[in-house]
């Protein structure tokens, strides 16, 4: 196995757990949890004593995610919101208060960094507001734990009364370019975990939501799985907190989703109430029609989801405009108006549901992913890092990244050529999608079977993290005969060329997506020339970049036909192409 | 036994130290003229002498007797490969760390005036690599046959792409070269296999050390097989940056061997990517060695002063131009010289001083921006940010009056950009030759090896 870390900083560094748990000690003492207008009219203490209650009774919650970017039109949408629906007879239980990224940067290194358009907080009085506006418990996900700012915010969203308090996966996936302090963070990150552990019989819950960190990049579900348990383990079993997983940005299966609930459920040991399930957002686009569609579908599924097994997870009505904007205060309204009805009809479903056929693949899933969960303990512990150590476990997960943990701990099936060299158990619903495409590329391709590119070596990369354009060409030039390189993502031309000349390469296959299309090929024709190399190249995605000092990209499909670049854009063309410029050449 | 006894055959002095086991200390630590290019016996026996008038002959005779050698200067390899980011780099990190010198290295096609040059080398291995694995063969059997059919008399380690060892090893044979065939260095994108080659370049180098006068007879005086000089500084190093189970370790640390005719360079930290940039070409190794040929207080000090740096070091030495060009005209011809007035002790310092930057940048990593601004960094090479210590070693540094100063040239300064090095270092001293020792004796016993580096290096107030 060939296990790569991309430190940071020396883990070796970090405190040891009994001077972090000191520290712990000294800063759970100090805490005090507010007590928001929601608390009062229900009487409750904690927004997890609130949903044991609503878990009970069986009733389906709903929260909806308020971005605006002061606090002045966050309260008065949050008033709105409440108002609205509470005088046509809806409800909402719970808003998210979605900050700017400049809050998870601690006070002394904010001026280096530009604000974005979420919410700032600019005191304590903000802080505390949270809560005051209107009967509806305030969630705070964004920026918070998992940021470079973990501990301050933990400690005023507690103070405000918020008791849930995310988002672990934002460790992995969220960067604050030019802040390079990821031992503090990680250290931060541990120092506020650990009061929320202190407080977990008070109802203090950490959420994470799978899909906004590593989930988002696994192509199979069992190791999903497993790597919620490892996130679970680090905050409950290493810090003894409690944890609330969140998903579905990425699950656009209605039935999928069902069954990632109840998975979810039977790896949740101290049954901790969830905080939402996200709407299924692959689904929208700018047919408005279709994105109604879209939100009825996978709220009937969530509605009934938690009829079947409450999970404590209120359900998400995402407004159709999502996509293409940040939704205004009424398209928030519509959108539970929506959902109610969707609600109402879930009832109807649910009796209908194959619950054994739904338990049976939860169990698979939690059975997979408790292999992965152990290889990867395994593994980390043979790497001598130590597993009793929240921050060197956190710390080591991250530089080993996704792609790898899939690869080398994965529990799909080993095979040749597969994607991360797995069948998936279950994949997930962004890998089904790519599968079905490129089944459909290769049934309509005439000739495979002859192996037109036998022995041909070819050299596939992809210019940032997307890679489901690359793996369908390299299935398909495989599927030609051709021996294909894999240079992965994030390729930088430097390794590019070099590449081409130690695998004696006939052609260099480039998926790109993130709008750097025509430097990529002008500096890679640069070193084409400095190498005295000429191979074919084929460039495809989103050929787009933006030019001459203007921030809207445009397209440079013209420019980079220019320069002698295949920019057909259709897999199914590329090995036709290929044939005929390998023998040119 | 209450004694370790280790000798080190440098190309410039024998040097020897002897450790008391039981209360880790250094009991001797002194140095004789080398006589490694004569017989290298007499070195050893003077160096015995030291160590029986310190502890008595008895304790000699029951002493642990280790040792290490530069071979005369260091064993000196060519290494050729394709590319510039690959298999050559590879090729150079498998031989460095090794023990090796290289004296030439080439990316690509061998053309008929690199062979030449290298038949006219002094070159005492040659590393053939290139090719991943199903990768590239055009080139890499080109150079095979380029070099089978020279001149050249010395061993070549064949480590490419394994689909042309059996061709690459009739090739050689055919035109009587010795060849060894090893696993590829670069297997496949992102993997480095650099040990096997390793390997076969301390036999290598055992071999033609015992070759060497007086070294059949040094061989049976010591316990443990001769290591290379880098070899065992390598592990000392390492160990001073972790620490044992018992005794933390310094960290981050870098170690600059100023010496007439190179300088080694040698950093102890785990490569980071710097502020997220994305790290490309090969994987860089903990503990990392580099030598610059061109850099050196004698032989190499014009390498150090090129003549269009004459005017602007002239002027700061506030000196005429061609005082200083004859300077350096006496160091490169007479490498035994020593500093005989204070202006040439300035100018040795400045040259110092010069030798550690160049030699420093040379060795650390650096951030280039992307090709776009929406992309990461791209790092090539090691971020040496995060080091804190800098130890120095070798006589002039030993013998100035500021070695400090000196040895902070290595710091990242306003001109730096980039430049992946640390901006403050605490400044240490290896004035007892500890290191190779502690390399020799981790073997044996870690405790006593780092204790021994810790109370041995000085740090540098000035």
């Amino acid at each position: 196995m060939n296990l790569t870390f991309k430190w940071r900083f020396d883990i070796k560094n970090l405190p040891d757990m009994t001077t972090l748990g000191h520290k712990v000690e000294a800063i759970a003492r100090n805490v005090s949890i507010g007590k928001t207008l929601f608390m009062e009219k229900y009487g409750v203490s904690s927004e997890r004593e609130y949903k044991e209650r609503m878990m009970q009774a069986n009733t389906v919650m709903k929260h909806s995610a308020v971005g605006l970017n002061t606090w002045q039109a966050t309260e008065e949408g949050v008033r709105k919101i409440y108002t609205d629906l509470t005088n046509s007879g809806s409800y909402i239980d719970r808003y998210g208060a979605c900050l700017d990224w400049v809050m998870g940067v601690p006070e002394e290194h904010r001026s280096t960094i530009q604000p974005g358009s979420g919410l700032i907080l600019k005191s304590e009085e903000e802080w505390a507001r949270l809560g005051q506006v209107a009967p509806v418990q305030p969630h705070t996900g964004d920026h918070m734990i998992g940021s470079l700012n973990s501990l301050n915010n933990t400690m005023l969203g507690l103070k405000a009364g918020v008791t849930t308090i995310g988002n672990i996966s934002h460790c992995f996936t969220y960067e604050y370019p030019g802040l390079d302090l990821e031992d503090y963070r990680t250290t931060d990150m541990v120092k506020a975990i650990g009061p929320m552990g202190k407080l977990h019989d008070k109802g203090a819950v950490i959420p994470s939501n799978l899909d906004d960190g590593f989930g988002a990049q696994f192509h199979d579900l069992a190791n999903l799985v497993g790597y919620a348990r490892l996130e679970r383990y680090i905050c409950e079993d290493l810090l003894d907190a409690r944890m609330g997983h969140c998903f579905g940005n990425l699950f656009n299966d209605p039935i999928v989703r069902i069954v990632f609930n109840v998975t979810m459920g039977k790896i949740n040991t101290h049954h901790t109430p969830g905080s939402m399930i996200y709407g299924n957002t692959i689904d929208y686009g700018h047919n408005m029609p279709k994105n109604y569609a879209a939100l009825t579908a996978y709220s009937i599924a969530d509605a009934a989801g938690q009829m079947l097994c409450p999970s404590g997870h209120a359900i998400t009505p995402i407004p159709i405009t999502e996509a293409i904007r940040v939704p205004a205060i009424d398209e928030i309204i519509d959108a539970h108006h929506a959902v109610d009805m969707a609600v109402e009809a879930a009832a109807f479903y649910k009796d209908s549901l194959n619950v054994a056929q739904i338990e049976a693949e939860a169990d698979l899933l939690v059975a997979c992913g408790n292999v992965f969960f152990e290889r990867v303990l395994n593994g980390l512990d043979d790497q001598n890092i130590d597993i009793t150590h929240a921050g060197e476990v956190l710390a080591a997960l991250k530089a080993i990244g996704a792609a790898q943990l899939e690869t080398c701990f994965g529990v799909g099936t080993k095979e040749h050529g597969a994607m991360r060299g797995r069948i998936p158990v279950r994949p997930t619903s962004i890998v089904k999608e790519i599968d079905r495409k490129k089944q459909k590329i290769i049934d309509g391709m005439a000739g495979l079977a002859d192996l037109p590119l036998k022995n041909i070596n070819i050299v596939v990369a992809s210019t940032d993290v997307h890679e489901f354009g690359k793996e369908i060409c390299k299935n398909i030039l495989l599927e030609a005969g051709a021996k294909v390189f894999d240079l992965g993502t994030n390729v930088a031309v430097e390794e590019l060329g070099d590449t081409v000349i130690e695998t004696e390469s006939k052609a260099v296959v480039v998926s790109t997506y993130n709008g750097i299309a025509y430097s990529f090929a002008r500096r890679m024709l640069e070193k084409y020339a400095e190498l005295g190399i000429s191979v074919p190249m084929i460039m495809g995605g989103v050929l787009n970049e933006p030019l001459e000092g203007s921030d809207l990209p445009v397209d440079v499909t013209d420019k980079l036909r220019d320069m002698g670049i295949n920019v057909d854009n259709d897999i199914s063309k590329m090995v036709g192409y290929l044939i005929e410029a390998i023998a040119a050449s | 036994m209450k004694y370790a006894l280790t000798v080190d055959f440098g190309s410039t002095f024998a040097k020897i130290v002897v450790v008391d086991l039981a209360e880790r200390r250094i009991v001797l630590s002194d140095t004789v003229p080398s006589s490694v290019g004569t017989d290298a016996t007499i070195g050893m026996r003077q160096c015995f002498d030291l160590a029986k008038e310190a502890i008595g002959p008895a304790e000699f005779a029951k002493a642990r007797k280790l040792a290490s050698s530069s071979a005369a200067g260091g064993l000196r390899m060519a290494v050729s490969g394709l590319t510039g980011s690959l298999s050559t780099p590879a090729s150079r990190s498998a031989a460095l760390g090794a023990g090796a010198k290289i004296i030439a290295n080439y990316s690509g096609a061998l053309s008929e005036d690199m062979v030449r040059e290298l038949e006219e080398s002094s070159a005492e291995i040659i590393l053939l690599c290139g090719g991943y694995e199903r990768g590239n063969t055009s080139m890499v059997l080109a150079n095979a046959d380029m070099l089978a059919r020279s001149a050249i008399r010395v061993p070549v380690i064949y480590a490419g792409n394994s689909s042309l060892c059996k061709e690459v090893r009739a090739m050689m044979r055919i035109h009587r070269k010795q060849c060894f065939v090893m696993e590829n260095i670069i297997p496949e994108p992102g993997v480095q296999n650099i040990a096997p080659t390793q390997e076969v370049i301390r036999n290598l180098f055992l071999d033609t050390i015992t070759d060497m006068k007086g070294f059949q007879a040094v061989k049976k005086a010591f316990d443990n097989p001769l290591v290379p000089t880098p070899v065992a500084v390598l592990a000392a190093g390492d160990l001073l940056n972790r620490g044992t189970s018992t005794t933390p370790g310094f960290g981050p640390l870098l170690l600059v061997d100023v010496g007439g005719a190179t300088t080694d360079v040698y950093s102890f930290n785990e490569n980071t990517c710097f502020e997220g940039a994305r790290p490309v070409g090969l994987e860089e190794p903990f503990g990392k060695r580099t030598v610059e040929g061109d850099l050196g207080m004698r032989e190499s000090s014009g390498g150090v002063i090129p003549e269009y740096d004459v005017g602007r070091i002239a002027g700061e030495l506030s000196i005429h131009e061609d005082r200083l060009r004859q300077s350096i005209r006496t160091r490169m011809t007479a490498v035994n010289y020593l500093p005989d007035s204070e202006t040439e002790t300035k100018i040795d310092d400045t040259i110092a001083s010069l030798t550690v930057s160049a030699a420093t940048r040379r060795h650390a990593g650096r951030v280039i921006p992307s090709y776009s601004k929406k992309c990461q960094n791209i790092q090539i090479g090691k971020n040496c940010c995060d080091i804190t210590t800098i130890i120095g070693t070798g006589g002039i540094l030993v013998h100035t009056r500021s070695p400090a100063k000196i040895l902070r040239a290595a710091e990242k300064n306003g001109r730096d950009n980039g430049l992946l090095l640390p901006c403050r270092v605490e400044a240490y001293l290896d004035a007892e030759y500890v290191l190779f020792s502690a390399g020799l004796l981790r073997q044996m016993d870690e405790d006593v090896a780092l204790d021994i580096m810790k109370h041995s290096l000085t740090r540098c107030e000035r």
